[in-house]
């Protein structure tokens, strides 16, 4: 019997795994909210003043009276029917993210494609300066602490700051908040500018010390120096030998950050800069101890997640033929 | 290698000693908080001084403005990095409240170092469905988005607070968020820790040890976690840096570390709110913190390259300052080793 392809077979696999991974991260969630002794969502949806015979009524009409596990398979059928209404503003949650998701969409590619550049860039030079003389090292040294203070930086630190000095003091940029791109082309990048720099400041420093040491991790491997012995330029080498490898972790990093900020991953930086995401609608939904926002937004970043990286797996397996798909 | 000997390359390493001295210093300097209160700044944490005056270079000067504006550093011994909306001294809280966030980040390292440890060695040695049910468990909390997790535990948990059997953590408490951040953090290293056991449990020397007729526990304490140690000693400042990192950003987002107790986290929380007017609020305790990660994650890059010089330990846990952290989906097991995948 022929064996089935390998791609069907790795596809599968990550369905079912992701199917899996959507399943546990909701019942997780649903289970941490109800635990709160005080998180009785009836006594929100009642309002302040209600009677206990109005609470009441609140539990037997959205069902709080039921068994747990009726209450999940009510929530994830709403959810994928779309229906699925918030506990406190008691809005329709898939449209509030249909709402929020331009704004964390912009910040997403934005600043993914800045990031990666910077990153790579940084990478790239600090490794070429490392293996040079003495003022090269130190210059490398110094991109390394330049790294190492994005790595440690807060987010909402370098958000304040930025928006302090370029913003209050200098008025070079808007005080946070969104504007359409379709609305206003330019509003929506003097909006976007801030946040974008922010987060490329918070990822470039990590890709780049990754990619530094795997640069130079893969400048000692034996292909390397065959390749060099075959009389290939240094700077062919470079590109096509050690830097394509070099990339594969910088490949699938970046997928996994890019999926991450997607789902509402930049819950500090959205929340910073007002931009009323994705990110910030589960940090303000988490606040009210709203389950179903978050319910949603955990399994929409779960889902692309492992969407992202199956694709990095697969664009892993074109680079490096040694890479199989499992 | 020799772990000692790596210690003292360890101190040779001029970067690595000047983040451990800083580290040294901020540690130093928040354990001597109620020193400082006392005999420098003659206040204590919480106290308000809002309708109180102050001299300042030879003028009075109101503490808090009539428009809610608080003064800024007067770099004196009173009121040196200046106060709060409330009054309050913010070099006297910088300092208590470093001692909570440092107290929460030491405390959840331990906790995470504690049950990765144990997970990887339970799972690595017993293999099978123990290995599976461990791994499972692991890739859950590993695709969960960390900070959200944080977020939803620390704001459910600060609410009712948790009985954990033997104690009782009620809400508000420290050990709230360092128990969130203790175990979320337990994935990052207990993957790579298993791997390594897996590898180790087929070493002659553990051969050896079954033939001597050691029994499992014994070869886990004595064969295998020693073989860890140096892995261990890479992961830690490594836990510390982002246990601070998150302990600030629970913090800032309402679900860490309950006002009025101070922390860095919810100190630069009150200073957002106020910060066109008291930029000194947020500065005060952002750079502090940020000196303090800095100085863990030097610590812990120095550590690796001494220590564990070829290990694929570089796709660490720690990506954008917290922000989020990279969720690594199921699927691809950790490289055990240096080998290509």
């Amino acid at each position: 019997m022929r064996a089935a392809h390998p791609m069907l077979t790795f596809a599968v696999r990550r369905l079912v795994a992701m199917v899996l991974v959507l399943f546990a991260i909701s019942v997780l969630t649903f289970l941490i909210f109800q635990v709160i002794p005080d998180g009785d969502p009836a006594l929100r949806l009642a309002g302040k003043f209600a009677t206990p015979q109005e609470i009441k009524d609140v539990r037997i009409q959205w069902g709080f009276n039921q068994p747990i596990w009726v209450q999940y398979l009510r929530m994830m059928e709403q959810i994928f029917t779309g229906k699925v209404i918030s506990y406190t503003q008691q809005v329709n949650v898939v449209r509030q993210i249909g709402e929020d998701l331009p704004a964390t969409i912009s910040l997403t590619v934005g600043a993914s494609v800045l990031w990666l550049i910077a990153g790579v860039a940084l990478g790239v030079v600090g490794a070429l300066l490392a293996r040079r003389g003495r003022v090269a090292r130190a210059a490398d040294r110094l991109l390394g602490a330049v790294a190492m203070t994005g790595i440690s930086m807060p987010a909402f630190l370098l958000g304040d700051l930025l928006l302090f000095y370029l913003g209050f003091k200098l008025h070079v940029f808007p005080l946070g908040g969104y504007v359409p791109l379709t609305e206003d082309p330019v509003g929506w990048l003097t909006h976007m500018i801030l946040p974008w720099i922010s987060v490329t400041v918070l990822f470039a420093g990590f890709y780049s010390r990754v990619l530094r040491a795997s640069i130079l991790d893969t400048m000692g491997e034996s292909y390397v120096a065959t390749a060099r012995a075959k009389g290939i330029s240094p700077r062919r080498v470079m590109v096509s030998h050690v830097l394509r490898n070099s990339l594969l972790p910088i490949v699938s990093l970046w997928g996994l950050d890019f999926a991450a900020v997607l789902g509402g991953g930049a819950l500090l930086t959205e929340t910073v800069f007002n931009l009323k995401g994705v990110g910030q609608y589960a940090a303000e939904s988490t606040q009210r101890l709203d389950i179903p926002p978050i319910m949603v937004i955990t399994m929409l970043t779960a889902f692309l997640v492992v969407v992202l990286s199956t694709v990095t797996d697969l664009v892993q397996a074109a680079l490096d033929p040694r890479v199989r798909l499992r | 290698m020799n772990d000692r000997g790596a210690l003292r390359r360890l101190l040779h390493e001029p970067h690595a000693l000047i983040a451990g001295a800083v580290l040294t210093a901020i540690v130093i300097a928040c354990l001597l908080a109620p020193v400082y209160a006392a005999d420098v700044a003659h206040t204590g944490p919480d106290a308000t001084h809002v309708t109180e005056t102050i001299v300042v270079s030879g003028k009075k000067v109101e503490v808090v403005s009539p428009t809610g504006v608080p003064i800024g550093p007067t770099w004196t011994g009173r009121f040196l990095l200046g106060a709060d909306e409330n009054g309050r001294d913010v070099a006297v809280r910088l300092l208590y409240g470093g001692r909570n966030s440092l107290e929460i980040a030491a405390v959840a390292t331990v906790l995470s170092i504690v049950l990765a440890v144990a997970v990887a060695l339970i799972a690595g040695w017993l293999g099978g469905a123990v290995d599976s049910l461990l791994c499972r468990l692991m890739d859950l909390i590993w695709s969960y988005p960390v900070l959200l997790l944080g977020v939803a535990l620390g704001v459910t948990l600060a609410v009712s607070g948790i009985d954990l059997g033997f104690t009782t953590l009620r809400g508000g408490s420290l050990m709230l968020p360092a128990l969130i951040i203790g175990v979320v953090y337990v994935p990052y290293m207990a993957r790579p820790l298993r791997a390594r056991t897996i590898e180790l449990r087929g070493r002659e020397f553990v051969d050896a040890a079954r033939q001597q007729g050691l029994s499992g526990t014994r070869i886990m304490l004595g064969e295998i976690l020693p073989n860890l140690s140096s892995s261990i000693l890479v992961f830690a400042p490594l836990l510390l840096a982002n246990a601070i990192l998150m302990e600030a950003g629970l913090s800032f987002l309402g679900a860490g570390v309950q006002p009025p107790a101070p922390s860095w986290g919810t100190m630069i929380s009150e200073g957002t709110r106020l910060m066109p007017d008291a930029i000194h609020l947020v500065l005060a305790p952002g750079l502090m913190l940020l000196a303090a990660v800095v100085s863990a994650n030097v610590l812990a890059e120095a550590a690796r390259d001494v220590l564990d010089p070829r290990a694929r330990l570089r796709a660490q846990p720690t990506a954008g300052g917290l922000d989020w952290v990279p969720t690594v989906p199921p699927a691809p097991p950790a490289p055990s080793d240096g080998e290509p995948a």
